[in-house]
């Protein structure tokens, strides 16, 4: 954990050495507000947040769906007790998964099981993540490749073309309100890369 | 009368079959009066509709229950101003309320097309007018909303309760238009592509309009069913991944796809092929959702009308891909970019990036959805994917997205060097870190929970800081900071709009991770008198009062609530049994304030006033309901017209004088 807080200083320090005195200090103020927003303790831990995780995973057999902490189904309440006793037994999640098994079948809990041909639904995801990562990346990589070739064809007037486009906005809006515009433009000049877009 | 609202149903349909086939045949032979005719045609749908429409409703309104579906959705206990409900509450009455709102839209929109988009005019009209007429197909000849029954019952059946709340007055009526409006940017593009016109990109504003109108509706369809959920479902939440909820978001998610990556198309002429292909595929989904919704294969809590029927939808959803893709390739020529990615260090490429995160959540909420399907098909047993799979595999992806939401709008066209993309970024990466710093010294240990926030935080400073500084950069030209506010948002309204959207889809996430991470929820039983404490509140149960009325017995609780030992109010929650539904339905009691919602739900009530109780502490949740209203007027703002130059004005030369106006 140290080892990890000093990496964190460093990479601050680095990123601090970007920042103005100013910044950061709006940023801290920020942060702590946001952070102020963003806690509330946890009030309940121990047997209480076993079973509401329990309950969570357990799917009510009558209510499709619904899981039996979010159904207000009788059985769904019966089962969320039967949860309650068994972890006051001293029994553990995965036995008390299993006893729902054995008596619904494995449709009982939210989540596929990691074994069989329901492996797939959780092997499926991250598989296709990958794909669309090499695609994404091997799509940019053709894209530039298509420069040379677009770039003569892309050297018209018109204002079609976004740089044009750009001048050309500002050429109306010049014709349009002499006096604002020498602002804007100026502005425009001024300000950051950021400012460029117009439409 | 009925008879009337009946031949209107049935003109309405012959003549949504004409219209295509005068608009197609009309282009193809050059012959001007034909398409027109076809248009003139396509005016008429609506006013037809509107007229069974009126019928229907003047039947509700007149109790006559000799109509079959007023018969089924309504009785005489029903207050008259469920009738707007009791319209749509029905699978008939549902389809005629798609086809009128879709008819409505859909002769706007060939107005707003009909001058602009001359040659891609046509085409769209056929293809509204064909999905139209596939609505109409079903009304007509199997689902009738007018069908008269051979005799007259005294009282009609009821509505369903669940139903009986004001969020039902927006939320159906909403989700089915968000869905069926995704229609029409779809009909725009395709019939773009089909008159030769997708390379050119002038169908590119009006499909941008009508794709960000179908996308505010879904939002706000959304996010009004959430809040449904939220106060009569009863059990605290508000989103459960469940296959219809799913079934919307699928749509929505490749919408919010396609609205960004079209501005891409606007800008710089590029992803003009990704911009078909995000359309199709949303209006693929948007039908999906209409299937799943309308008896489809996937058990559900929302799914209102079980019918055979859901498989024609699944059989129009498969037709209308099929020819959207072979009209995709016969036009692949047309579709050539005009620019080319320069570096992936640019907007540009954040933009195919978010597209793609996008598809991949919407993939992944489809997978989980059907693959009950597959397992049940391929081993016999059903298996459930539920809200912790979609929690788990979704979670990081949309984590991501909020991350280019904060980076993607800061980095410009084109490509960024290496320094000026470390001096946009400088600030709001440092906050994010800073935040994520400062929450775990305060101790917040849930590694997700402060990944998250800081990644809120990287993405509202980076938003507040482009506003402050556009505001100083104009502020030095001589305006006062509120009017160089102002100016520098109307400057640019789809940007500055979007950011505003954006802020609300932060109000949003700070909600939804907020209350999924530190929610508190207990499950109390509790006798009358008894006092109980959650969190920092404490409430005492006064006790319960049974009321009986003529269609329903309501159980009502009260109580008296305390916070840090201060008196807060008192809250009422009930339980209300429908017995000609064998229904019940829970009203939470919720105390909502910016920082925390105080939830009671009673869950059951025994005999001598005994009763359980689940009660909450669910941290910032009143932030994403007040999402809805930024993002509406975020979307306002990007669209409000803007003067635009006409085009022709540029060919003047420089230094002439235009007079204002």
């Amino acid at each position: 954990m140290p080892a990890v807080i000093f990496r964190l200083n460093k990479l601050l320090y680095l990123l601090s050495s970007q920042v103005s005195a100013r910044t950061l200090l709006a940023g801290a103020v920020f942060a702590l507000l946001l952070t102020a927003c963003a806690v509330t303790p946890e009030y309940y831990t121990g047997l209480d947040a076993r079973a509401q995780s329990l309950n969570k995973n357990i799917m009510c057999p009558i209510c499709p769906g619904e899981s039996i902490d979010q159904s207000q189904a009788t059985i769904a309440l019966q089962m969320r007790e039967i949860v309650r006793e068994k972890l006051s037994e001293g029994q553990s999640d995965a036995q008390i998964r299993n006893f729902f098994v054995d008596r619904y079948g494995p449709s009982v809990l939210m989540e596929p099981p990691t074994d069989g041909f329901s492996i797939l639904a959780w092997i499926v995801p991250p598989v296709v993540v990958v794909v669309a990562i090499v695609a994404f990346l091997l799509a940019i990589k053709g894209m530039r490749g298509n420069e040379q070739r677009t770039e003569l064809a892309d050297s018209g007037n018109g204002p079609s073309d976004p740089d044009n486009l750009e001048r050309y906005y500002q050429r109306i809006e010049a014709a349009l309100e002499p006096s604002l515009t020498r602002a804007t433009t100026t502005g425009n000049d001024a300000s950051n890369g950021t400012e460029e877009s117009n439409g | 009368m009925v008879e009337a609202g009946q031949a209107a149903l049935v003109i309405a349909f012959v003549v949504a079959l004409y219209v295509p086939i005068a608009s197609f045949v009309g282009s193809w032979q050059k012959a001007p009066e034909l398409t027109a005719s076809g248009r003139y045609g396509f005016y008429t749908v609506p006013v037809l509709l509107l007229i069974a429409t009126a019928v229907l409703i003047y039947s509700f309104v007149i109790r006559d229950f000799s109509v079959k579906y007023v018969f089924e959705n309504s009785n005489l206990a029903m207050p008259q101003i469920y009738t707007w409900v009791a319209f749509y509450a029905g699978n008939a009455g549902s389809l005629l309320f798609l086809a009128v709102v879709l008819a409505i839209a859909s002769v706007i929109a060939v107005l707003t097309i009909r001058k602009r988009l001359p040659y891609t005019a046509p085409f769209a009209t056929g293809i509204m007018a064909l999905i139209i007429a596939f609505f109409l197909g079903i009304i007509v000849f199997m689902a009738n909303p007018l069908t008269v029954l051979d005799f007259v019952p005294t009282d009609g059946q009821g509505i369903n309760p669940l139903l009986i709340h004001f969020g039902m007055f927006i939320h159906p009526p909403l989700q089915m238009s968000g869905l069926v409006l995704v229609a029409i940017p779809f009909s725009i593009a395709v019939g773009a592509l089909a008159a030769r016109r997708g390379g050119r990109d002038e169908w590119v504003d009006l499909g941008r309009l009508w794709g960000m109108i179908s996308w505010l509706i879904l939002t706000i369809g959304l996010l009004l069913g959430s809040w449904w959920a939220y106060t009569i479902l009863g059990w605290g939440g508000y989103w459960a991944w469940d296959p219809v909820e799913n079934s919307a978001l699928m749509p929505w998610l490749a919408m919010t796809a396609f609205v960004h990556s079209i501005m891409v198309q606007k800008r710089r002429g590029m992803f003009r092929m990704w911009n078909m292909v995000l359309i199709i595929v949303a209006f693929t989904l948007a039908q999906m959702g209409m299937f799943i919704n309308r008896g489809g294969p996937v058990p559900s809590v929302h799914s209102f009308a079980q019918s055979a029927m859901g498989w024609l939808f699944l059989i129009f959803m498969a037709v209308t891909m099929v020819a959207a893709i072979a009209v995709f390739f016969w036009r692949l020529e047309s579709l050539k970019s005009r620019s080319s990615l320069e570096s992936p260090w640019s907007r540009e490429s954040a933009f195919l990036g978010q597209n793609i995160l996008f598809l991949l959540v919407a993939f992944v909420t489809l997978w989980g959805t059907i693959f009950p399907i597959f397992s049940e098909a391929a081993q016999g047993t059903v298996i459930t994917v539920g809200r912790p799979f979609f929690d788990l595999v979704n979670g990081p992806l949309l984590l991501a997205i909020v991350f280019l939401m904060g980076v993607g709008p800061l980095l410009p066209w084109r490509r960024a060097t290496v320094r000026n993309l470390l001096r946009t970024l400088r600030v709001p990466l440092s906050v994010g870190l800073l935040t994520g710093l400062v929450l775990v010294i305060i101790g917040i240990r849930q590694p997700p929970a402060v990944v998250a926030f800081a990644t809120l935080s990287l993405v509202l400073a980076g938003i507040i800081n482009e506003w402050v500084r556009g505001t100083r950069s104009r502020h030095r030209k001589g305006e006062p900071y509120l009017a160089a506010f102002g100016n520098l948002l109307s400057a640019n309204r789809p940007r500055y709009g979007g950011y505003i959207v954006h802020m609300g889809i932060l109000m949003l996430a700070v909600g939804a991770i907020a209350s999924s991470f530190y929610s508190t929820q207990r499950d109390l039983v509790m006798e009358p008198g008894e006092v109980a404490s959650v969190g920092s509140y404490t409430f005492e149960y006064m006790g319960v009062e049974d009321r009986v009325y003529s269609d329903r017995e309501e159980s009502l609780a009260s109580f008296t609530v305390f916070k840090d030992g201060e008196y807060v109010g008192n809250m009422e929650a009930y339980r209300a049994f429908y017995p000609n539904f064998r229904i019940a339905a829970t009203k939470g009691a919720i105390r909502s304030t910016l920082i925390e919602d105080f939830y009671i739900v009673p869950s059951e009530f025994q005999d001598g006033g005994q009763a359980v109780f689940r009660v909450l502490v669910n941290p910032l949740v009143w932030w994403m309901w007040a999402s809805g209203p930024i993002i509406t007027l975020g979307i306002a703002f990007g669209l409000w017209p803007v003067r635009q130059p006409a085009m022709a004005a540029a060919r003047l030369p420089r230094g002439v004088q235009v007079a204002r106006g």
